[in-house]
């Protein structure tokens, strides 16, 4: 019991240990056939593996081995486990039947040795010997890429006394300063190289570098070297932009050659040589404007039109093509010409390592002028490292037709949206004042008020009109009672409370009327008014009515107090009925 | 006198809100001393970002730039060209010509521009209605009826976008990423495994902010969460 309580105690440690796995696909296999030895070895935790060699087998022919490495985590009862591993197979032929046993394969993981079972294996004669291997796919695409057989027997001397070497070629021994020299390195032997690991690229003094080529895989070629035929392959392609002049050394390579040789060897390798020489510039001849432009170089321009309204930009495109020091020169500046206001280029590269490939520059011309206008002059000079001398790229003269601006201009956008290619430039202002909206802002609301109100304003004019037009009685009453609404006020009011003072303010308030509405002289009589008013053709009833409530206004100026009050809201009525009277009447004035 | 006072009373009663108005906007959107409100500015800003490199700070000055002014040709121009020279351009959907000749209406049609045209469109609207009402009655009036009935369907849309753009350039939801190379995190927060990779001056929609992270959209469409600190909104 107690035991059993222990092994479950230490059961998550067991668990967790590394393990060292070894299997095979077959126990038994035919001569035709293969055997595939997988070793694997997983822990819970990353773990560090020395790849283990292949185990050299009796009657068994190693041909490949592949590699791979693995993680999971997945979820349990006790939390999360976490597995990785790392797995070797290691795939046999078989040479001869009989029985044969694969020894304990020793692994050093974390640093510590682990050895794997012995494994038997019977290897029986093949029913169809005419299919022999026929159905392997070695993991190498060409296992063999030399054509040589592989050796059938093992446990002897390597019979091999090749060489193999790293060297470093520059593309060109000479070079002028700034110019980058292209150096590749690579391997040659006459040994089965199967793979080789960069490992360090030891640097000297004076120089930039990059990479220009590096594969993927060991690419052979037959060459001669120091009058022996060797198989080469390219390792690296540096680009080394010399920054002093005089003798310069190359980067040094170093790596490890994985030679094949019944069985796997590791080979140390150094590169040599890659020594260049670097020639000063020469001081004499320098064109204006040159800039540090050191290549072979294709210079080359376009322009996106050649007419165009005022307000609409155009693209001037440089191009420079070929090897150079591209990132050691600066766009080229337009000369400061007139009638162009010229933006700061935009630059597309299309540069491999930095040194070869397309550069272009895109300016943004905007005419300031109309009329024919000569593009300025955009000065580029370089130094031509396979001429040795200076040169200066030559501009034709182009001019530009700029025409008026028209609305059509500003929906450019529209019609090429993928144009122009290049930045607009700056706006120069002396002062930038603070952006205002106007609908933010007071005036802006008091014009709106206003406008609204004109249409309010009209809109009940019309309607009077209208009434006026369609329904004279209606306006007749309407007008009327506004007439007294503003002369007959105070009057109505006196009226209403049976005041004395009702028929002074009533008589005073039909003169203010008739006068506003005849233009009456205030300096004129009663009835002077009364014939004044004749003349304005008034129908006589009217006049007669006003008259005799004028008499009336004047009799109750005498009448006791008390007696003025008895036919106060008589009289009010007939006073409206003079104003509604006098409304209807178009006044001569106003005209029809 | 009766009317010159209630004309006084008028602009005293409207001018005295708005007034207060644009003080307390001024004052709840304080900006950077060093930035002037303006669009040239921004604009001249997000050029000298652009030439040191700054993808993200660039375009962001450009949007400012088209927030106060969408009719501002240079910077609309240079926010194209940088998204289109952006490692994130195929982000950005392609329109269909139509769709793009609307675009570029509504940006000539900047917020003050619309502003003058509303209050053009609302005069001539009143001088149209004061046409119809005034037209003789014994004559056809289909003619000023039409051009009334024009005017203030013109009037009001004008008003309408108006209020909508106005609305907008307060409250622009852009951000750009600014940022350099990061990656767009899928909403839930139990999920890890990055939507997409993205660059500085990806131009984003921001909807909210949620603890540390923004949700954001991007130009296809596709919605995420990337840390606030990464984005810098157009409106602060």
């Amino acid at each position: 019991m107690k035991k059993a309580l222990l092994c479950l105690f230490f059961l998550p440690i067991l668990l967790g240990a590394i393990r060292v796995d070894v299997s095979v696909n077959k126990y038994v296999i035919s001569s035709n056939d293969q055997l595939t030895l997988t070793l694997k070895i997983s822990d819970s935790s990353r773990v560090n593996v020395s790849e283990p060699a292949a185990p050299a087998v009796n009657l068994l022919s190693f041909r490949n081995m592949t590699s791979s490495s693995a993680s999971s985590v997945s979820w349990q009862v006790g939390g999360r486990v976490s597995e990785f591993s790392h797995t070797y197979n290691y795939i046999y032929f078989p040479q001869k039947t009989g029985q044969t046993t694969i020894p304990a394969i020793t692994v050093t993981v974390n640093n510590r040795e682990y050895k794997t079972r012995p494994i038997d294996i019977t290897i029986i004669a093949a029913t169809n010997p005419n299919s022999n291997q026929s159905q392997s796919s070695p993991a190498f695409p060409n296992s063999d890429p030399y054509g040589f057989s592989i050796p059938d027997y093992w446990g002897e001397d390597n019979p091999s006394q090749g060489n193999t070497f790293l060297t470093a070629l520059p593309e060109t021994q000479y070079v002028y300063s700034g110019f980058p020299a292209v150096v590749s390195y690579y391997l040659y032997t006459d040994e089965m190289v199967r793979s080789f690991n960069l490992e360090e690229e030891n640097d000297f003094e004076g120089y930039g570098k990059s990479t220009y080529e590096q594969p993927t895989m060991l690419n052979y070629e037959d060459v001669r070297f120091n009058g022996k035929n060797y198989k080469r392959a390219l390792i690296k392609r540096l680009a080394i932009m010399p920054n002093r002049e005089g003798a310069l050394q190359a980067p040094q390579m170093q790596g490890i050659a994985r030679l094949y040789n019944f069985g796997y060897l590791n080979k140390n390798l150094q590169s040599k040589g890659g020594a260049i020489t670097v020639r000063p510039l020469p001081r004499a001849n320098v064109p204006a404007g040159f800039n540090g432009a050191v290549g072979n170089f294709k210079v080359s321009h376009s322009i996106s039109k050649t007419e165009l309204a005022l307000g609409e930009a155009l693209t001037f495109t440089l191009k420079i093509q070929g090897r150079g020091n591209y990132n050691r020169f600066s766009a080229p500046a337009f000369a400061s010409g007139k009638g162009f206001q010229v933006s700061s280029p935009v630059v597309m590269d299309n540069i491999n390592a930095g040194i070869e490939g397309t550069r272009t520059y895109f300016y943004t011309l905007i005419p300031q002028s109309k009329g024919q206008l000569k593009l300025p002059d955009l000065p580029f000079s370089w130094f031509d490292n396979d001429n040795g001398g200076y040169r200066i790229y030559a501009k034709t003269d182009q001019t530009i037709e700029v025409k008026s601006a028209n609305v059509l201009s500003y929906l450019n956008r529209i019609w090429e949206p993928q144009t122009p290619r290049a930045m607009h430039p700056k706006i120069n202002k002396a002062k930038y004042p603070a952006y205002v909206a106007y609908a933010g802002q007071a005036w802006y609301w008091v014009v709106v008020i206003l406008i609204l109100a004109f249409c309010a304003g009209i809109s009940i004019r019309a309607y009077e009109l209208r009434l006026k037009r369609k329904s004279p009685e209606l306006f007749a009453k309407k007008q009327a009672g506004r007439i007294l609404q503003k002369y007959m006020k105070q009057a109505t009011s006196a009226a209403q409370n049976l005041s004395p003072e009702f028929y002074p303010l009533a008589e005073k308030a039909l003169f203010d009327y008739l006068t506003a509405k005849y233009k009456l002289g205030n300096s004129l009589s009663t009835d002077e008014k009364i014939s004044m008013l004749r003349e304005h053709n008034i129908p006589l009833e009217l006049v007669e009515e006003m008259q005799s409530f004028l008499q009336q206004c004047l009799t109750a100026r005498f009448m006791p107090e008390a007696d003025r009050t008895i036919n106060l809201q008589e009289d009010l009525g007939l006073l409206q009925n003079i104003i509604i009277g006098f409304s209807r009447i178009k006044n001569h004035n106003q005209g029809a | 006198m009766k009317w010159i006072s209630c004309v006084l009373f008028i602009i005293v009663a409207v001018c005295l809100p708005l007034s207060a108005t644009v003080d307390s906007l001024s004052t709840s959107e304080p900006t950077s001393q060093a930035d002037i409100n303006n669009a040239d500015y921004y604009y001249n800003k997000g050029l000298d970002y652009f030439a040191a490199g700054n993808q993200g700070y660039a375009n962001l000055y450009f949007l400012k730039a088209l927030n106060l002014n969408s009719s501002h040709k240079y910077a609309r121009v240079n926010l194209d060209l940088a998204v289109r020279m952006s490692p994130d351009s195929k982000l950005y959907p392609e329109h269909l010509f139509l769709v793009r000749l609307m675009f570029q209406v509504l940006d000539i049609l900047s917020v003050n521009r619309l502003a003058v045209l509303s209050l053009l469109l609302l005069l001539l609207t009143a001088l149209s209605l004061a046409w119809l009402l005034f037209y003789d009655p014994d004559k056809e009036r289909a003619l000023p009826l039409l051009f009334f009935v024009l005017l203030l369907l013109l009037c009001i849309g004008s008003f309408t976008s108006l209020g909508i753009k106005s609305h907008k350039q307060r409250h622009n939801p852009l951000a750009v990423l600014i940022a350099g190379n990061t990656q767009l995190l899928p909403l839930s927060e139990t999920e890890s495994k990055p939507l997409a990779d993205i660059h500085a001056g990806l131009i984003l929609n921001f909807i909210e902010t949620k603890g540390e992270y923004s949700v954001v959209r991007l130009p296809n469409g596709q919605m995420g969460r990337i840390l606030s600190s990464e984005i810098v909104k157009v409106k602060l």
